[in-house]
């Protein structure tokens, strides 16, 4: 029987990876990037919301996991300390940017937007990609802090403990930001209940 | 928009519940609270239906990320110490033991512009942030000889969490005052360049602005990209700016090491 969270056997580990990447084998590490390059940049596109930022700090994500990897201790995850990584790179560009917003365009695209959307144009025909922009604002309009839990928990699906690690923050903490943001999702969100 | 608030003192279990993280114990309390408490189970089906409606927003295909290893090749700390080895005078390949763990710091106190020196009686170093051009940010940290090779080993790694933290802090003040002074050009530069009109302006004068702009904007991300990357990584790692030298800086120090050990000869 395969414990949980442990990869099948032949699967080569993370911290074998690492640990052939500083012995002098640096072209291993591409193995850790096509591992985990998907999980990266589909959280980095949900924190910024734009394809290439998501790619940028994806890149840098990497590339810092890398220059540090000697640092790694391999009490968390590799995966976890990766997620860190990111979602620090995520922060530096959302706070010199400025901005809580996915984009300053994106900002002045929803003052047009919003007042728009309310129920009378929601019927039945609306289509998916309509709500999904209409999620992709509304995750937009909560506070990093809220939004990372909430993308690391609905699309990255990792359990509250490992949100906990990831932050370093108590895993009681992490519930109360989900249930915030899903309670500021709900209001944001009010007017697609009768399409859904 | 009001808010109706669910006040049920159940809230993190609720979350818990519907992300099907209980024990069975406290699926079968849970399940229980939810016959007898509405706020709940309001709460319950609307959060469904906000975590139904979160699941259409896709991401795009993933790009593949290329990263250029080469150029940015993690050293190991044998291989920093192997090539201090060749640099370093004989005394310090001496002692395995306090020699691995104190190269390291003495590079780190090199980068710092440490004067470092080695007699019979043991060795002296000097910590000046910066240089001594700039008194106020000159530290004498220490000026003392020492025979023990542990006491030796405690100064050097006191005075290297202090070095360290006096340098970060410098470091993030003299970046948050020049953002701050990149970004008024910056505002004010914009506030220009859209108020005014391509009649207003010449042409040449406008493309100058444009031009000082864009440089003004890389200087910030510059800053912005160094800042970035001192932030990642474990803050509590006391080697934390292992990740931050280049190249360059470790050239200029191992160079500092060398001068330093010469002048002391
Ligand atoms: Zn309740």
């Amino acid at each position: 029987m395969i414990p949980k969270g442990v990869e099948p056997e032949g699967v080569e580990q993370d911290n074998e990876i690492i640990e052939r990447t500083l012995n002098g084998e640096p072209e291993a590490f591409n193995i850790l990037v096509r591992r985990w390059e998907r999980q990266i940049y589909a959280l980095a596109f949900r924190m910024l919301g734009r394809e290439e930022e998501a790619y940028d700090i994806s890149q840098e994500t990497f590339m810092s996991a890398y220059r540090n990897l000697s640092k790694f201790r391999g009490e968390a995850k590799f995966s976890s300390w990766l997620y860190r990584i990111a979602l620090n790179c995520c922060h530096t560009r959302l706070r010199t940017h400025g901005v809580n917003d996915l984009s300053l365009e994106q900002q002045l695209e929803d003052r047009g937007f919003e007042p728009a959307t309310n129920a009378e144009h929601l019927n039945e025909g609306l289509q998916r990609d309509q709500v999904a922009g209409m999620v992709k604002r509304a995750l937009a309009g909560l506070p990093p802090e809220m939004r990372q839990v909430i993308i690391m928990k609905e699309y990255q699906g990792l359990k509250f403990h490992e949100i906990a690690e990831v932050l370093n923050i108590p895993i009681s903490t992490v519930k109360t930001r989900v249930y915030t943001g899903l309670e500021q999702l709900k209001q944001r969100l009010s007017h697609l209940k009768s399409v859904l | 928009m009001k808010n109706q608030n669910n006040n049920c003192q159940y809230k993190e279990d609720l979350i818990t519940y519907l992300y099907g993280e209980c024990t069975p114990t406290e699926e079968y309390t849970f399940k229980q609270h939810l016959q007898e408490c509405a706020g709940c189970k309001k709460e319950a089906t609307d959060f469904g239906m906000v975590r139904k409606s979160l699941q259409t927003w896709q991401v795009p295909e993933t790009p593949r990320i290329v990263l250029d290893l080469a150029v940015a090749r993690p050293r190991s700390l044998r291989e920093i110490l192997q090539e201090l080895g060749s640099i370093l005078p004989a005394w310090f390949k001496y002692g395995t033991g306090f020699a691995s763990a104190c190269a390291t710091s003495l590079l780190l106190l090199a980068v710092f512009n440490t004067q470092i020196r080695y007699d019979q009686n043991g060795f002296s170093f000097n910590v000046a942030l910066f240089g001594s051009s700039n008194t106020n940010q000159t530290t004498n940290l220490t000026n003392q000889r020492v025979t023990n090779d542990e006491a030796t080993q405690a100064m050097i790694s006191k005075a290297l969490n202090e070095k360290e933290a006096q340098l970060n802090q410098v470091l993030e003040e003299k970046r948050t005052q020049i953002e701050k002074e990149l970004r008024k050009q910056i505002d004010l530069l914009t506030g220009e360049l859209s108020e005014k009109s391509n009649n207003e302006l010449s042409k040449a004068s406008l493309e100058l602005k444009r031009q000082h702009h864009a440089e003004l904007e890389k200087a910030l991300q510059q800053i912005k990209r160094q800042r970035g990357q001192d932030r990642t990584g474990d803050e509590e790692d006391p080697f934390n700016l292992w990740g931050g030298i280049d190249g360059k800086v470790l050239e200029k120090a191992i160079e500092n090491t060398r001068k330093f050990d010469q002048s002391g000869q």
